[in-house]
């Protein structure tokens, strides 16, 4: 049951549909069965923090190596570089055991970030949230973004450079 | 002046929302909005919590606004980012 009220839950998040039968569940199911569930699914963990009563965790369905072409300055070759692609994502966003958030992102991709700064550049795709604010539940649109973020942040937000090691050098 | 420790609502910033605008630590702080904070008039609102909006402006020179409820012993929760009306 709460299976298939998930699944109708994602589909309407893909096409940026605020249901209020979405918002209902999401108040009334525990926060870890919800996880459980989406974990049985999405099983690639690349980000998980606890701070205070939150707890944020991002999955994935499937990861793997994209080859990329980047532009060499002042000549006339490209290069290309293998690039970590996490593939239909969820971050997930929850207060006091209940999801405050949850985004579909089609998928995000990361590179190593030139020195000195090091960290990584993140690409997203387009999606949407599902967010609980202070005024109540609203949908927004993610745009297509490229980010830069350093080691050190993205160590403190609990993001899970053990599988991208295995394509990228990490700084 | 209160001595009560307060939280940073950036250090709770939902990770969706970093990707979408950037570090927070790199925002700038251009003030509460008009208005903010107000007394949280929600039944579940502990008594003393106040709801608060302050605008930013993000990496990439967007200006944001983030939503949030503190607490009287100086917490804070439901940090959301919202577009700048």
């Amino acid at each position: 049951m709460l299976a298939t009220r998930i699944t109708e839950l994602l589909r309407r998040l893909q096409r940026g549909i605020l249901d209020p039968a979405d918002t209902t569940m999401l108040e009334q199911t525990p926060a870890n069965h919800l996880v459980d569930e989406l974990r049985s699914v999405y099983r690639l963990t690349f980000q998980e923090r606890r701070v205070g009563r939150k707890w944020e965790i991002s999955l994935a369905r499937s990861f793997r190596a994209e080859l990329a072409v980047r532009p060499i300055p002042e000549a006339v070759f490209v290069s290309f570089l293998l690039v970590p692609a996490y593939l239909n994502c969820l971050m997930l966003n929850i207060e006091d055991d209940y999801l405050t958030g949850i985004s579909r992102l089609t998928r995000l991709t990361a590179w190593a970030a030139s020195e000195p700064e090091g960290g990584l550049v993140l690409k997203s795709g387009r999606g949407f949230k599902l967010d609980k604010t202070p005024d109540g539940w609203a949908i927004k649109p993610m745009r297509k973004r490229v980010v830069k973020l350093s080691g050190e942040f993205l160590r403190m937000r609990g993001w899970r450079f053990d599988h991208l090691k295995q394509i990228v050098p990490i700084p | 002046m209160s001595s009560v420790p307060q939280e940073d609502p950036l250090d709770y910033i939902d990770m969706d929302d970093v990707i979408q605008h950037g570090d927070p630590g790199k925002w700038a702080f251009r003030g509460p909005k008009p208005g903010s904070p107000v007394p949280a008039t929600s039944t579940s609102a502990s008594p003393g919590t106040m709801k608060h909006y302050d605008v930013y402006e993000d990496e990439f020179g967007d200006e944001i606004e983030v939503h949030y409820f503190r607490h009287s012993d100086g917490t804070v929760a439901d940090v959301k980012i919202k577009p700048r009306d």
